[in-house]
């Protein structure tokens, strides 16, 4: 049979990298002298849920690991073993060993079977030496574990009933480890029941007809026994109630199961069997969560290219809105008021539909700022120097595509700062500065633009150095050059000043990488230095993928679209405040200022465009931080535009920020403002 | 892979698991067609050759198991080996299976 | 030998299709299943700063396209642009792009017996992308490989592919 298995695993993989995600996160913050109970709950159910998947999945190599640990944990939140720092350094460990398994089963990738058995070791030392809690040993025993008061635990007994759908034998789920699991939390029973067809005929053996009813006597609460259908059971497939303690588990010869039909309402009034992701997803500080969401929110995964298509179709409706808005210029506004106004109110719904839409790809940017605090932790350790990391702005979100992409330069530069900005702690007392570096990561919306920044106080870029090491690469420097042009020379390819390649981030793949990365994601990278003091390295990046708001404008016979957002004004300028330098450079002053003047037709080299500016229209833009003027020939209306990509079935253009579908069916360039002012300069 | 049958006795081999019930199935409907048009009213199955079995297969036994009992064949399971009877005690369907057909549990 | 190579020298014992279409005075084929569909000139929008036979982009039911004129290419033909001029749009190495040429004939099928290896030329598409000459009745049709001229350096569309950073430590 050809199956194809993975979308099926893909749920249980996603999910355990997020409870291992959640778990390193809880150990990093973990305090081991005073730890916070629901924290150590929270490790233990992740580790728990992941053995659970691994089970069903049938992948007993992660069984075994997450089984040692999470037994581990287990007593370490009941308070029979003391947490220590060198047991959170292990659990960490462990936690990279089950995340290393699961790549293996994932993508195929290598398995040190080696650092498996070590970790196993370990954890099996910790298990051994455990130390019993004196602090708690003068308390009453807090049962973590039990819904009724702590005094007596009584046993509750419930029933369960399992209806799975046609597909879980095709889904590969195995229920033998879920009733074994079951029956060692109390006593079990399971009874399977058939759903006879009346004839064979026509009997499909791949469609599930089994359905179990099983009675569960624990002190284990009803999600605890939810948990345990986790990666299995949908809510409306698992029923669970609880009997009356007193009342013997239905005998198991006496009556079939029922089959309920819709899904039973719950006696107590409890959700009944929610899958657990759903409820992690709510738990606070939940991997990649918004703070200030309530935690009854419910999520719903859908696939990436759902997604997409339907980002795409809100592209479409947009220009088609902007169709209508153009044909409607035509007809007369007040015999067909109602039309107008129709058209104003779509023209507004569209809008807010469109900005619902695109918010579905954005996510917090903390998604990646998240990986930080642990490579920070080990890299500091490795290196010997003592380092803190701050997140600020972690909840500014960015679209989904350039979150991924953004995660490799992120990465590099943090290495950068790590292993080259960061003093070691002698090295900075010796200076006059705290034995400790800070790194700081920081993100912000900024003029219709993400702004991401890594920072740290450490040694700052060493001019000198950079110009030998740029002069030895064979490249133009002098020394009368600005600290700005000097910082440049590091995206230059093979770059590196390090004295020995570390094995960290010193082989002279560096920066150059990282600006191609960002390049390519229609960003841009700013370096600031102050030598002893530290540096900043800014990427700004475009807030949305798809939507701007542009101006049109002619330029001989030739469309083109300018983002509003970087538009300051528009106006036609006298000769008088023309003035040329050259032969090809003029200015134009305005208020005080002497602005350059780029004239577009002669940057694309647009036959029959307007030649005289005071003939023309000027239009001041912003290019980060520089104030240009675009000389254009008209200017033609404000739209909504859809940016269409160059790059899928071309390449960038110079100059350019992709491209847009006109109402009237033609294609038009949208205008990057700096990259328009890198372009003119190199010509 | 196969299962061969003569008329009253069954021999059930090889995968019959979600992999394989595919397979196995073929054979039963054309067995339990010859069933039925013949004098036979007890069925010995042997399922001594059966090299692996999972949920789906079992369901698939029983559903052939049921069919051909509405056909007024009695079945009999025999020589089940000791992989197939703790799955079948696993999943809870000992007593579809016990009640009915095994003489030897 | 890379996979070029292979196809043009390995026999198949399957006939393929071929759309066949002109350039000057020349006939070409190229591989069927790579079109997608045959259109005519009109509203290409131009990309300043770019070779002279890539005349731009279309829009083509939302999806932006390049269109390359092969005449100019190649300096094949007549370039000129009229209700005539027929744009063959391709589907190779994962891109939508648009080809210019003079006019479309056929679709023909051919046997591996029908192709020969073609001679050096002295003018036209170059040798490289030539898989062979395909004979069909008195007919000689120049084998075009598609995929690879249009992957090709010298038609400036395929971007080198990011470099990802290894920042395995």
């Amino acid at each position: 049979m050809n199956v194809d298995l993975s979308q099926f695993y893909a749920v249980f993989f996603d999910e355990s990298a997020e409870h291992l995600a959640e778990m390193e996160r809880i150990f990093l913050a973990i305090d081991p002298a005073n730890p916070d109970d629901e924290e150590l709950n929270a490790v233990f159910r992740a580790a728990h849920s992941i053995k659970g998947g691994a089970g069903t999945f049938g992948f007993p190599d992660m069984t075994v690991v997450t089984h040692t640990l999470e037994t581990l944990l287990d007593r370490v939140r009941h308070h029979e073993i003391a947490l220590t720092r060198e047991m959170v350094d292990v659990f960490l460990r462990a936690g990279d060993a089950i995340a290393m398994q699961l790549a293996g089963h994932r993508d195929g990738s290598n398995v040190d079977q080696q650092l498996i058995d070590t970790v196993c070791e370990q954890l099996s030392a910790i298990a051994g030496n455990g130390v019993s809690s004196p602090s708690q040993s003068v308390q009453e025993p807090v049962s973590a574990v039990s819904e009724q008061p702590a005094v007596t635990v009584s046993p509750v007994t419930y029933r369960m009933i399992f209806t799975p759908p046609a597909d879980l034998y095709t889904r590969m789920v195995r229920m033998e480890p879920i009733f074994e699991e079951l029956s060692t939390m109390g006593d079990f029973t399971v009874v399977a029941r058939i759903d006879q067809p009346q004839e064979f005929q026509g009997y499909d053996p791949n469609r599930c007809l089994m359905a179990w009813e099983m009675t569960l006597s624990t002190d284990r609460s009803m999600d605890e026994i939810r948990e345990v259908f986790m990666f299995v059971a949908d809510e409306e497939e698992l029923f669970i109630e609880k009997l009356s303690p007193t009342i013997q588990p239905a005998a198991a010869t006496t009556s079939q199961p029922t089959l309920p039909d819709q899904p039973a309402a719950a006696d107590d009034g409890v959700v009944m069997g929610r899958r657990m992701y759903d409820k992690h997803e709510a738990a606070p500080g939940a991997f990649g969560r918004r703070s200030g969401e309530s935690v009854e929110a419910s999520s719903i995964r859908v696939g990436v290219a759902k997604v997409d298509q339907l980002i795409n179709q809100m592209g479409e409706l947009v220009i088609t809105q902007a169709m209508l808005a153009q044909a409607a210029k035509m007809i007369d506004p007040v015999q067909f008021e109602h039309l107008h106004r129709g058209l104003e109110l779509l023209e507004r719904n569209t809008r807010d539909l469109q900005e619902s839409v695109m918010s579905i790809r954005m996510l917090p940017i903390n998604f990646i700022f998240s990986r930080f605090p642990r490579l920070v932790h080990d890299l500091a350790d490795k290196l010997g120097k003592k380092v803190e990391l701050k997140l600020v702005g972690e909840t500014t979100e960015l679209d989904k595509g350039l979150i991924e992409k953004l995660a490799d330069p992120l990465t590099h530069l943090v290495r950068n700062s790590l292993d080259h900005g960061i003093e070691l702690p002698d090295a900075r007392v010796a200076v006059g500065k705290s034995p400790g570096g800070t790194i700081t990561l920081k993100a912000a919306q900024q003029g219709g633009r993400v702004m991401v920044e890594v920072a740290d106080d450490g040694a700052g870029l060493n001019r000198d150095r950079i110009l030998a090491k740029a002069a030895q690469n064979g490249l133009q420097v002098s020394d009368s050059m600005s600290d700005e042009e000097v910082w440049q020379l590091i995206f230059a390819p093979g770059f590196s000043t390090a004295d020995q390649v570390t094995d960290i981030s010193g082989r002279g793949v560096g920066m150059d990488v990282v600006m191609r990365n960002v390049n390519a994601m229609g960003g841009r990278v700013t370096i600031f230095s102050n030598q002893g003091a530290g540096s900043r390295v800014i990427i700004s990046l475009p807030l949305t993928l798809a939507i701007l708001d542009g101006l049109s404008v002619r330029v001989g016979n030739e469309t083109f679209i300018v983002p509003l957002n970087s538009i300051i004004e528009s106006l036609q300028p006298c000769r008088e405040d023309l003035n040329q330098i050259g032969n090809r450079n003029t200015t134009i002053h305005v208020r005080g200022n002497y602005l350059p003047l780029m004239h577009l037709g002669t940057i694309f080299s647009i036959s029959g465009a307007v030649q005289r500016p005071e003939e023309a229209v000027v239009m001041l833009v912003e290019a980060e931080g520089e104030q240009v003027a675009l000389q254009v020939d008209e200017l033609l209306g404000q739209h909504q535009v859809v940016i269409k990509s160059l790059e899928t079935n071309y390449r960038k253009v110079d100059g350019t920020a992709g491209a847009t579908i006109l109402g009237d069916g033609r294609v038009a360039l949208i205008l990057d403002t700096v990259d328009m002012v890198r372009l003119w300069r190199s010509q | 892979m196969s299962t061969q049958t003569t008329e009253s006795e069954h021999q059930l081999s090889g995968d019959w698991t979600i992999t394989g019930v595919v397979t196995q199935i073929d054979v039963l409907a054309d067995s339990l067609e010859t069933l039925s048009s013949s004098q036979t009213s007890r069925l010995q199955v042997d399922c001594g050759r059966i090299h692996n079995i999972d949920m789906s297969g079992l369901q698939l036994l029983h559903v052939w198991i049921e069919c051909a009992k509405m056909r007024g064949i009695r079945a009999q399971l025999i020589n089940l080996p000791e992989r197939m009877q703790q799955t079948i005690q696993r999943l809870g369907l000992n007593q579809s299976f016990t009640d009915n057909y095994l003489d030897v549990v | 030998m890379n996979m070029d190579e292979q196809n043009r020298m390995s026999p198949e014992s399957v006939a393929l299709e071929y759309l066949t279409f002109n350039l000057g005075k020349e006939e070409y084929a190229m591989d069927i299943l790579k079109v997608q569909e045959i259109r005519g000139y009109d509203s290409v929008t131009r990309i300043a700063n770019s070779p002279d036979f890539m005349k731009g982009v279309i829009n083509l039911r939302g999806v932006i396209v390049p269109i390359i004129d092969m005449r100019i290419k190649f300096n094949l033909g007549n370039v000129v642009y009229d209700e005539f001029t027929v744009v063959i749009i391709i589907n190779v190495l994962g891109r939508v792009i648009g080809m210019v040429v003079d006019g479309v004939s056929d679709v023909v099928t051919l046997l591996p017996d029908q192709i020969r290896p073609a001679p050096e030329f002295g003018s036209g598409i170059n040798s490289d992308y030539i898989i062979g000459i395909g004979t069909v009745n008195t007919q000689m049709l120049i084998l075009v490989d598609i995929e690879r001229l249009i992957g090709s350096s010298e038609m400036q569309l395929m971007v080198a592919a990011d470099n990802h950073l290894d920042l395995a430590a």
